[in-house]
């Protein structure tokens, strides 16, 4: 029986359906997510499985992303098995560029999906609003963060006053009474101790000597940019071995048109 | 303010006139006049987008990159490129699906992005830059694939081209827009419905670009590709859906 399952999903076939069948859950998701935007904001800072704990009453809310989930897992599998079958079937012949760059874009792509999983499920986020002159602690770590220094920045257009961020400078203490001065503003982070700090954009009910800082932990980060590099380096090998450049709009060299598979068996 | 604003709407109504009379003189089997009135329009469809990055004496990039005027633009550009050289049928296709997002940017009520905070970094310029350039390409597809179920052809997939370098593009907007959401927002994906959809397009297009390795009818992938535009529309005119649903954004 599971040798039966996975001999169908190392075909493309079920590869292609289950990746429709993805798109069509995230759509569906993205039209819950119009309605209920409040109860997912909320996800953006809290790890999923506590997020479900709040929620596992309401199921409108979270069974297509449990069957997203599940067609991603089976996604998965299925890229991992197809594209093990394209290596050993082509990499005979020798290894060109273009079978580098397909086997690359595959296997950062599910770098960069397990980068996602983790991402949902492991870190820490927290969200701070520190005021100048005063120490705040950040919770679960013995961090000590003052800020020194902030500055509002704002733009005259056109007559229309236009917020353009804040700048900050904060002074952090870590247990060992080590201290760290760090710049972070909006749109430019700062890195520090392990840490991102992040200057919200949201300055709702901040008065002039306040700002929201976001404080975020998250290692998954580095899985997500190693996917991403891999599938930028797989499309140039892609793009390059296969003269996709000179092809123009077609894309005739990368796309078989006469029906005959290049890259997998079906 | 009004003045300028009245300028840009004024600059799509002539480029939106420009195209419909191409697309007539395509009609007419007159490609060559058509392709220059595509031109003129095209001149005209820049200027619109170059005069709304002009603001209080300054120009500024990112409001240029309006991608309700800048998706017309683009489809113009690829308008003029087949023109005369690909099959009449998909260059018809291809101006029908140009002068209806010409249409939705005239008839829109929507104002084009200010140089707020959110366009201080260089990716949010990148980012809606490949955006448009990919859902312009995406919706060509679709456009191609109505074209391709309407005459019943069964040899011709018109729509792989423009299938493949979208998704190409779209993947690198992804990563860009990654990267824009880290810096900006301290996440780089997002609960929301823009980025939800965003990740349904990517997939949608990823299955697509494997159509041509598995067996299936040719109709039934012309319309998968007509049914993915549903996304991309969902995506880029959510805005103008909502005002016309009547629902408060």
């Amino acid at each position: 029986m599971i040798r039966r399952v996975l001999n169908i999903l190392s075909r493309m076939k079920p590869g292609v359906y289950l990746l429709l069948t993805a798109s069509a859950l995230l759509f569906a998701g993205a039209i819950i997510v119009d309605f209920h935007s409040d109860d997912f904001r909320i996800l953006n800072f809290t790890l999923l499985c506590k997020w479900l704990a709040l929620y596992q009453d309401r199921p409108v809310l979270y069974v297509w992303m449990v069957l997203l989930f599940t067609v991603l897992s089976l996604l998965s599998l299925n890229t991992c098995l197809c594209t093990w079958k394209y290596l050993k079937n082509t990499t005979q012949s020798g290894i060109t560029m273009k079978k580098a760059g397909i086997v690359l874009f595959h296997v950062s792509f599910l770098v960069f999906l397990s980068g996602h999983l983790f991402y949902e499920c492991t870190g820490s986020s927290e969200s701070l609003v520190l005021e100048k002159g005063s120490v705040s602690q950040l919770s679960g770590a013995e961090l000590f963060l003052e800020p020194v220094m902030l500055q509002r920045i704002n733009r005259d257009l056109a007559g229309k006053k236009i917020r353009m961020g804040t700048q900050t400078s904060i002074i952090i203490k870590d247990s060992t009474g080590e201290i760290t001065r760090i710049y972070p503003e909006s749109m430019n982070p700062d890195f520090s101790m392990g840490y991102s700090f992040h200057v919200s954009m949201n300055e709702r009910g901040l008065s002039a000597e306040q700002v929201r800082v976001i404080i975020r932990k998250a290692p998954a980060l580095y899985l997500f940019i190693a996917g991403a590099a891999g599938i930028i380096i797989g499309l140039l090998f892609l793009m390059l071995g296969t003269g996709f450049f000179r092809s123009g709009l077609s894309g005739r060299n990368v796309l078989s048109m006469n029906g005959k598979p290049e890259l997998y068996i079906d | 303010m009004e003045m300028k604003f009245a300028f840009f709407e004024y600059c799509m109504i002539v480029s939106l006139i420009l195209y419909g009379m191409s697309a007539l003189l395509v009609c007419f089997r007159a490609p060559r006049p058509g392709s220059w009135l595509v031109m003129t329009g095209l001149g005209v469809n820049v200027i619109a987008l170059v005069s709304i990055g002009y603001i209080g004496g300054e120009w500024y990039f990112f409001p240029m990159l309006d991608e309700l005027r800048l998706i017309p633009a683009i489809i113009a550009i690829f308008a003029f490129a087949v023109m005369g050289r690909g099959e009449r049928r998909e260059t018809m296709a291809i101006m029908g699906m140009l002068l209806l997002v010409t249409f939705i940017a005239v008839i829109s009520q929507t104002d084009p992005p200010m140089p707020t905070i959110k366009s201080k970094s260089l990716f949010a310029s990148l980012f809606f830059l490949s955006e448009a350039v990919s859902v312009a390409l995406f919706l060509m597809a679709g456009a191609l694939a109505v074209s391709t179920l309407l005459v019943h052809s069964s040899i011709r997939k018109p729509w792989n081209g423009p299938v493949l370098w979208g998704f190409l593009i779209f993947t690198l907007c992804q990563i860009l827009g990654s990267l824009w959401a880290f810096i900006g927002w301290s996440y780089p994906f997002s609960w929301s419905p823009r980025h939800l959809v965003s990740a349904s397009i990517w997939c949608f297009y990823g299955a697509a670009i494997h159509f041509c390795y598995i067996r299936m009818n040719t109709k039934l992938k012309a319309l998968l590709i007509m049914i993915g535009i549903i996304p991309v529309v969902f995506m880029v005119y959510h805005h103008q859906i909502m005002e016309l649903l009547g629902t408060k954004i």
